[in-house]
């Protein structure tokens, strides 16, 4: 029998994963401090939800459609993604201030941010936020990385790693 | 080592008391919750006299702020807008300590406290495995009563009154194990005579605790041994300045909560 498949799978290599998204700014960030303060995005595998009335993602989205809770809850917890994104310096390496989590499956859209409460109140936004496509992720990002508690948290993160060259470590 | 934990509501006018606390009961590490002003000022005007403070190092920490002595060392390993994880060198061995001001009522309730402890307790425990030191203490205002499910709940603190019990070091429930917490604050609520707790509130609901001791420690079983029981307190008077009003509720021109101290015998570590 020929293929049934009447078309070939397109490499979509401009399609970036969020945490890719993430990455590019961690990258930015040790740009910006000589590499003295680091971003990283790691994966989590622990509660992410700080009010037990938020639902996933993917079970919001589930909702707005048929949805059998029986048939599909067991679902909803595979092929998750879901990370920590932190900050942490060269001379502080197993320090770790968490900023958000990122929680999304496949495909990617719908996401979850579960943001830091500080940043949240100070950006005005709830501290589970969703992005539904590439475009609001990345205005979301601008507005926690420009934040004033993440500007606190990198001064006092390169503070110290300069105090720390000038005192010869 | 002596650890004492106060929610000071604000108040800017308290360091000299704050000094008079940490003299008079020699304590070691002074965690604060609510505590705006400077702690780089404490340490000096502490600096004044025999021991030397430094500041916590709380970087990203709001709620938590607090000095310690410099005798030890302070290695911070997590922090976030309302507790801090860090690593305390003693000369015997490690402590790690998390100090945590939890989410409020009536904005939280109990159930968001315990999501939110299911996040505190997975970094704790992330500590733990990464640091590979299980002599863990929690300390801090929780906004819960030790009863409460997001305190006793496994997968929330799970922090258990009895020692015995918390001795097996964990539970299985529905196929998970929970490593369990020793809650020595449960002793606190049985007290003979006033204060009941640390936190005072009367009001007119149909259900009226009265009195709450939302300010705890909590430690690993693997601290019970150390952990001086009879040490454990809720301190109401500093150089004989009372911090209860005649009703014996808080009197909030200090603060509207209690310092709970207790002492971690460093050798049995």
């Amino acid at each position: 029998m020929s293929s049934l498949f009447d078309f070939t799978p397109e490499n979509n290599e401009e399609l970036k994963q969020p945490k890719d998204i993430v990455k590019e700014q961690c990258d930015e960030l040790a740009k910006l401090t000589h590499d003295y303060v680091i971003g990283k995005i790691e994966p989590y595998d622990g509660p992410i939800r700080n009010h037990p009335s938020h639902l996933s993602v993917s079970l919001a989205a589930s909702l707005t459609q048929s949805f059998n809770v029986q048939n599909e809850l067991g679902d909803i917890s595979e092929n998750r993604f879901t990370y920590e994104f932190f900050i942490s310096s060269k001379y502080t390496p197993n320090f770790k201030y968490r900023v958000f989590f990122l929680d999304y499956g496949i495909p990617c859209y719908p996401l979850e941010m579960v943001l830091d409460e500080t940043i949240a109140k100070q950006i005005n936004m709830d501290y589970n936020v969703i992005c539904n496509n590439e475009e609001e992720l990345s205005a979301l990002l601008k507005r926690v990385l420009n934040s004033d508690k993440m500007k606190d948290v990198i001064n006092s993160l390169f503070t110290i790693c300069i105090q720390e060259v000038k005192n010869g470590f | 080592m002596i650890i004492c934990f106060w929610n000071v509501n604000k108040n800017k006018s308290l360091d000299n008391l704050i000094l008079e606390l940490v003299q008079e009961n020699k304590i070691d590490i002074l965690a604060l919750a609510e505590y705006d002003n400077d702690t780089e000022q404490l340490c000096k005007l502490l600096d004044q006299r025999e021991t030397r403070y430094k500041p916590l190092q709380c970087i990203g920490c709001d709620k938590i702020k607090g000095i310690y002595n410099s005798k030890y060392t302070q290695k911070p390993l997590k922090a976030t807008s309302r507790y801090i994880i860090s690593t305390f060198s003693t000369v015997y061995s490690k402590l790690l300590l998390g100090a945590i001001h939890g989410p409020a009522m009536p904005r939280k309730s109990d159930d968001d406290r315990r999501q939110y402890y299911s996040i505190y307790i997975h970094d704790i425990e992330q500590a733990e495995s990464e640091s590979g030191i299980n002599n863990t203490i929690l300390i801090g205002d929780f906004n819960s009563s030790p009863f409460d499910g997001s305190i006793v709940r496994a997968g929330a603190i799970h922090a258990i009154p009895h020692k015995e019990e918390a001795s097996k070091n964990s539970r299985i429930v529905d196929g998970h194990n929970y490593k369990t917490f020793y809650n020595p604050t449960w002793k606190l609520l049985a007290l003979d005579k006033p204060p009941y707790g640390t936190y005072y509130y009367n009001n007119s609901n149909y259900e009226n605790y009265y009195w709450y001791l939302f300010d705890q420690v909590i430690v690993r079983p693997g601290l019970i041994n150390s952990f001086q029981e009879d040490s454990l307190r809720i301190i109401t008077e500093i150089n004989d300045k009372s911090l209860l009003k005649n009703d014996y509720s808080p009197d909030i021109a200090y603060s509207d909560h209690l310092p709970i101290i207790f002492e971690i015998q460093e050798e049995k570590l």
